[in-house]
Order: structure tokens, then sequence, then C-alpha cells
């Protein structure tokens, strides 16, 4: 029995052994990672921070230079939880930007707030008549880089009733073709002659010439700057033709106006200044600035800018850089400065080229004015001859600094804007 | 033995067998998640570098560019405790850039940029009597600006004048021939683009020796922006050059960019009279500028009038590397300001980093 008995005890104690001295089992699996240590504090970059608010006010006319309507005051907020109206405009902060295109992208490329404004009429001058533009509707984006504007309005056509006919004030169309200027092979036709020895303005009925003629006074060796314009329309045989503005040739616009600072009354001095309005207040502030980006169915839209120039007590001024247009008239001695390179007659009256287009006209199809190889007609059926009013140019430095593209559509205007939120010129805010 | 002994020593052997192969225990459980770790690092507010110190040359020309002033080397800083002086521009930074337009706007554009009056000493030909140069400079993150004003005098054969119709044509009905006249101011400032032999010492004398521009060693380079009253005045940028090595003769070109860069000179054909006019001219002439777009082969059957004029160069907007200097200038009473505006960095291997 003691024999058995210390057997189990060795086995029992064997067995102890084991659990005692068998090896220690693997080291388990490592635990996951913890989380992620919260994020830094953000360091500032300041031409990434969120731009200031600020006021602006817009203007747009119906081929006209200076009946304008528009909002005198709009608020622009980059509060992403403003909410727009009528008169403020919440700026939506894009992680892809806007297509600049003239194609309304509506939210998906704006984000959702919009700000839809009824039109005012803004010209105080007396007589001046109001084409009625209305619908208007202003949307605004931003992202590190860039500030991006759209803008909406909707002409229609207004009449007014004079000496009992209907006058057209205002006629629904893209109005692109700026100061076209036309010259008519004709006789007997009022013009205005300017007297040699007095030098003021008289008027003859011109019935010796079939063509009209103009000649400098030979005394006025820089008619440009004689204060007295003096040259005489017909009297020498070194000539060319008398070229006139068409009436009712002008453009539809856009202008933006952002103040460096909202002072009072800055909207009265900053329309005057551009639109030279005769009247209105006359006191400018000293310090007043104002950005203007004027964009132009026929100035600007061809080379998808909007002219950028400023406003200061000094009045309205380009920015520095190549304007996107000249003037191809000379109206010291009424003559184009420039004509198509490949056809002077492209447009004419004649039936089958009334409608050729001639605008735009770029510089590079442009050569200097010469006063032969016009389409005359006859004395009973004269041709009238057309040529643009503006030559289309590049635009560079400050002055080219907003881009700008537009489409018309069933009376709508739809302009869209792109400009560097800084852009290192001093003639423009910075956002 | 006995079976006492015997079952000892059978334990002691499973003992020692145990030790040896025991079994092996099971894999502990996987360990708990570790801890978060800790927040990052605050980020870093971007800092706009200041422009580093740098040295530039100076040359100013009145309507003859042979007959030069200059300073040889003036050091541009950016050291809020340097002082303004006749040898150092101190160039300040600015939140608001100024306006490129030629027009002195003051302390309120340039700020707290204020101007130096740097000494000018004859360099190169007559000395021309321009005294000195009152030179600004600012710069913000991305641009450096700069405005250079002089004023012209009286002295032997120079004058005060806005010489912005260099080599114009002018018939003379009289002797029927044409004739040109007429020189053009010009500004140069030169910067070392690689280190330059005698640079240290003699600024950039060291790469004009008084009628060309070459650098002293091959491999040396320098940056040169020529503002000129005519040739790069209606473009609205200066000249950006470059200067190599060369043996002898001028080795300053244009940097990279289209041909001509800003003007095509319209010389004299073989009859003595100018190669190009502006298209469709009238008979008494056209004055500067005369547009690359607007220019066609001389007429020679038109009647032209006495004193009739053509410019002498054609105006060209620039293109690529060297239009990277936008320059506006106006004239005034005897004083030429020129503002220009530059990238810090062009991203173009020849231009120097400022």
């Amino acid at each position: 029995m003691r024999k058995w008995s210390f057997i189990l005890f060795c086995l029992t104690a064997l067995a102890g052994l084991i659990v005692l001295v068998g090896c220690e089992g693997d080291t388990g699996l490592k635990g996951v990672n913890g989380l992620k240590g919260g994020k830094g504090t953000t360091g500032n970059d300041p031409d990434r921070l969120q731009p200031a608010n600020r006021v602006f006010a817009f203007a747009v006319t119906n081929a006209t230079e200076n009946a304008i309507s528009g909002k005198r005051q709009v608020y622009l907020t980059f509060d992403s939880a403003a909410r727009a109206t009528r008169d403020t405009v919440v700026a939506s902060r894009v992680s892809v930007p806007p297509l600049i295109d003239g194609l309304d992208g509506e939210e998906y490329e704006w984000g959702a707030q919009k700000s839809k404004m009824p039109l005012s009429f803004l010209n105080p001058d007396p007589g001046v008549p109001d084409c009625k533009l209305k619908n208007g509707m202003v949307r605004v984006a931003y992202d590190d880089d860039n500030i991006y504007f759209q803008f909406q309005w909707q002409e229609q056509s207004v009449k007014t009733r004079v000496d009992g006919k209907d006058v057209i004030v205002a006629d629904v169309g893209d109005s692109k073709e700026l100061s076209e200027l036309t010259f008519t092979y004709r006789k007997n036709q009022i013009i205005k002659k300017v007297k040699r020895s007095t030098c003021t303005n008289d008027s003859i009925t011109d019935t010796s010439y079939a063509l009209v003629r103009v000649t400098y006074n030979p005394t006025c060796t820089t008619p440009a700057s004689d204060t007295c314009s003096c040259y005489d329309l017909r009297s020498q045989p070194d000539t060319s033709y008398l070229w006139v503005r068409r009436t009712v040739s002008g453009e539809d616009k856009l202008v933006v106006f952002f103040p460096d600072e909202a002072l009072t009354g800055w909207q009265d001095a900053a329309f005057k200044q551009f639109f030279g309005f005769s009247t209105g207040s006359s006191n400018i502030p000293s310090n007043l600035f104002v950005d203007v980006w004027a964009w132009g169915a026929a100035r600007t839209r061809p080379v998808s800018v909007a002219d950028d120039w400023s406003i200061s007590a000094a009045g309205a001024k380009a920015d520095a850089g190549q304007a996107p247009y000249i003037d191809n008239y000379i109206a010291s001695d009424s003559l184009p400065r420039y004509m198509n390179r490949r056809d002077p007659n492209l447009r004419t009256s004649e039936t089958s080229k009334q409608s050729a287009a001639i605008y735009p006209l770029w510089y590079f199809d442009a050569v200097g004015y010469s006063r032969f190889d016009w389409a005359k007609g006859t004395d009973r059926t004269p041709i009238t001859c057309s040529l643009p009013g503006i030559i289309t140019m590049i635009p560079s430095g400050s002055r080219a600094d907003v881009y700008a593209a537009a489409r018309f559509d069933n009376g709508f205007w739809t302009v869209e804007m792109k400009r560097a939120r800084k852009t290192h010129n001093g003639d423009d805010v910075q956002f | 033995m006995s079976v006492g002994k015997s079952l000892v020593a059978f334990m002691a052997i499973c003992y020692l067998a145990i030790l040896i192969i025991g079994c092996t225990g099971d894999q502990g459980p996987v360990g708990p998640p570790g801890f978060p770790g800790k927040e990052g690092p605050s980020g870093q507010n971007l800092a706009i570098s200041p422009v580093a110190d740098r040295t530039f040359g100076i040359l100013i020309a009145n309507s003859t560019v042979s007959d030069l002033v200059g300073a040889a080397k003036v050091l541009l800083t950016s050291d809020t405790n340097a002082v303004p002086g006749s040898d150092t521009v101190v160039a300040r930074r600015l939140e608001k850039a100024p306006v490129i337009d030629g027009v002195d706007g003051g302390d309120a554009e340039w700020g707290s940029a204020a101007a130096s009056t740097i000494t000018l000493d004859s360099t190169a030909g007559k000395y021309n009597g321009i005294t000195s140069a009152r030179i600004r400079a600012a710069y913000d993150r991305q641009y450096v600006y700069m405005q250079v004003k002089w004023t012209e005098v009286v002295i032997d054969n120079f004058a005060p004048s806005k010489d912005v119709n260099k080599g114009m044509w002018s018939y003379d009905s009289t002797l029927a021939k044409w004739v040109r006249s007429g020189g053009e101011d010009m500004l140069c400032l030169g910067w070392q683009l690689t280190t330059i032999t005698g640079w240290s010492t003699a600024g950039i004398k060291a790469i004009f020796d008084g009628s060309v521009f070459r650098t002293p060693a091959s491999g040396e380079v320098a940056d040169l922006w020529v503002w000129q009253s005519t040739e790069t005045y209606y473009s609205g940028f200066l000249g950006d050059k470059v200067v190599r090595y060369a043996d002898a003769g001028d080795a300053s070109q244009f940097d990279a960019g289209t041909l001509p860069a800003f003007a095509l000179e319209n010389s004299a054909t073989g009859s003595n009279m100018p190669t190009y006019m502006r298209s469709g001219s009238p008979v008494d002439g056209t004055s500067y500028p005369l547009n690359s777009y607007e220019f066609t082969k001389f007429d020679t059957q038109k009647k032209w009038k006495n004193h009739a004029t053509i410019p002498g160069y054609i105006s060209f907007i620039p293109s690529g590397s060297t239009a990277d200097v936008r320059s506006t200038a106006t004239y005034d009473n005897g004083t030429w300001t020129v503002e220009l505006r530059r990238l810090r960095q062009t991203g173009n291997g020849d231009d120097t980093i400022l």
C-alpha cells in the first residue's frame, strides 16, 4: 500500500513538475494601433485666408453708353452661414472652380446660393430713356487662388411714343457692333465746316463735290491738339471721305464697381466718373478708390476679358497695360484709322453684303486706312460702306486681370468672370 | 536497485525529459489597442521671405547710349535695420502692390520703401551730367517692384528731352532725300547670375568695359535689364537680357523669346530711304509708335510732303523670358520715372532670383 501511495505521489509530483516547468506559450499578437493623434493647429497663409466681406455695385446697359440699370449696393459676404438675398450675395467656397464659359452651370458649378435682384434705373441725367433691364441675378464663388462672378440679366424691347410714332428705345439682341462707321457716296449733304479765319463752327450744304473732301488747314500743324480744330472740309485736293458713326450702334455692357472702402456716396462719384453723367454730386472723396471691371459685348468680349479700370479722386483711369481695343476713328478729320486687310467692302448697303460680319476686326487683319477702292455706286443708287468702330487687340498687364466669358441666349445675358484674389497690381482691390 | 530508487530515477529522467521537450503553452490573447498618438505639431505660418542681400549696377544714358553715368555696385537689402544711402537701396515688404504706371505715387504707394539717392559717376564716353538716381524697391511674396528716377541736365551737348523718337526718318523735299535723327535715353540694371570674377570690387564694371557687355570668364553669366526710351518704351516691358563670356565684342542678348524681341529697325534701303512705313500712311507721314501690325513696305511712288516722318523702329510685343520685367515710364519736366515689376523667381534659368 505504501508503495502504491508513493508511486501515486511521484506521478502527482511529476504532473506538478510538468505544469511548473513546461515552456511558456508564445506572446500574443500585437494589438491594433491606437487612434491617430489630433491635428495640430493650422498655420496661416495670409494669401489663403477667407476674403473679407465687402460691398460692390454693378450696372448693365442695352446698346447704350450710359443709360444704366443695376444695383447701387450689393453686400458680398464669404460667411457660408449667411443667406443670399436681393441685397446680399453669399460667396461659396468651391473645390472645383466653375467653368467660365458663359453657360450657367447653376449650383453644380457655383454652389447652392444665388441672389436674384431687381434692377433699378441708375442714370440721373434728365431725358435718358430707361431700357428696363430686369431679372438680375448674381452668383459668386472662390477658392484659394481666384474669385468667380456670374451675372445674369434680361433685355426687353422698349418703345416710346414720340410725335405719334413708336420709337424703339431698346431692343433685344447681343449688340456687339459698337460705333459702326459708315460712308455713303452722295451729293448735297449738309456737313460741318470750320472757318479758317474765325475758327467757329458753321454748316454749309455741299453741292459741289460728289465726294465729301477733308483736309487740314495748312496753318494747323497739329490739328489734334489745336484748340479751335481749324480745318477745312472741302478746299484742297488732298482729300478723303467723310465717315460718320452710325447711330444706334452701341454695345451691351456690364460694369462692376468694387470700392476699396465703402465711403458714403461712393457710387455717385464712381458712376459719374465712369459713365460721364452730367448731373449728380461733384463731391468726390479724396481717398476714393474703386476698382472697375467693364465687360462689353463689342469692346472686350472677343478677347474674353473685362477691361480693368480704377476710379480715384483724379478720375477714371485704365489700369496699366494694353487695352483690349482701340478706337477706329479720328474725330478731327472724320476718318477711320484702319480697315480690313482682305476686303474693305466686306459690308456695304448692297443686298448681298448687308449682313456680312465685320466685327471683330482683329489688329492682325487691319491695315491703315486708304481712301481708294471703296464701292460707290451711282448718284441714283449710292452705296453705303461700313467699317468697325473699334479694332480688337490683345490686352495685357493689369488691364487684362479679369478673364470673362459671356453668352446671349433668348434675351438673357450670362456673363462670368474670374480674377486672381491677389493680382499684385496696385490698381486693383484684393480679395 | 529497489523499486523506490528505480522510481526516483524514472522521475528524474521524466523531469529532465520535461525540461527538454516540455510542451509549449498556448499563444496569448491579442493585446489591447494602443493609446491615441500625440497631437501633431502646429502648422507653420507662411512667412514671406525677405529679398536676400544683392548688389547690382546701374547705368544711365541721355540720348546717346555710349555716354553713360552709373553706380558700379549698389546694395539691395531688405534688412529692416539698414538705412537707405548713396550706395544702398532698402527694399520693404508691401501689403499692397504699387501701381506700375511710371507715375510716382510717393509714400502712398511705396509705403515705407524710402527712396535712396544713388550717386552716379561718369562710366563711359562723355559725362552727361546726371549726378544721381533716386531708387525705391519693394517686394511681396511674388514680385519685386522698383522705381528709378533721374533728372536730365544741360551740359555740353546734352539737354533734357524726351527721346522717344530714336532714328526717326524725316523727308527733306528741298534735297529730295530722307534723313534719320534722334537718339534715346537708357537705363541698365545689371545683376550677377553666377559668381562673376571681379564683381565684388568692380560691380557692373566687371561685365561692362565702357562699350560692350561680356563676362570675364567662361561659365560666368549676368542678368541685365535694359530700358530704352524708344526701343522698349512702347511695349510696356523692359528688355531682359543675359550677358555671357566672350573673347571679344558684345556678349549680351535677349533672354529666350520670339524675335525681334522689342523693335525691328526700319533701316535704310540701298537708296537711303526707309525700308518700311505705316500702311496707308498719309503723305505727311506718321509718328511713333509704329506697331508690328501696322507696317508695310515703303512706297517709293508716294509724293511725300516736306518734313514727313516715318518711325525708325517698329515696335513689337515681347514674349517669353525676355518679357519678364514689366515696365512703364513717364517723362515730366526733364525727369524720367521708370517703374518696373518682376517675379522674384521667374522659373527661367536666365534670370536672377530675388
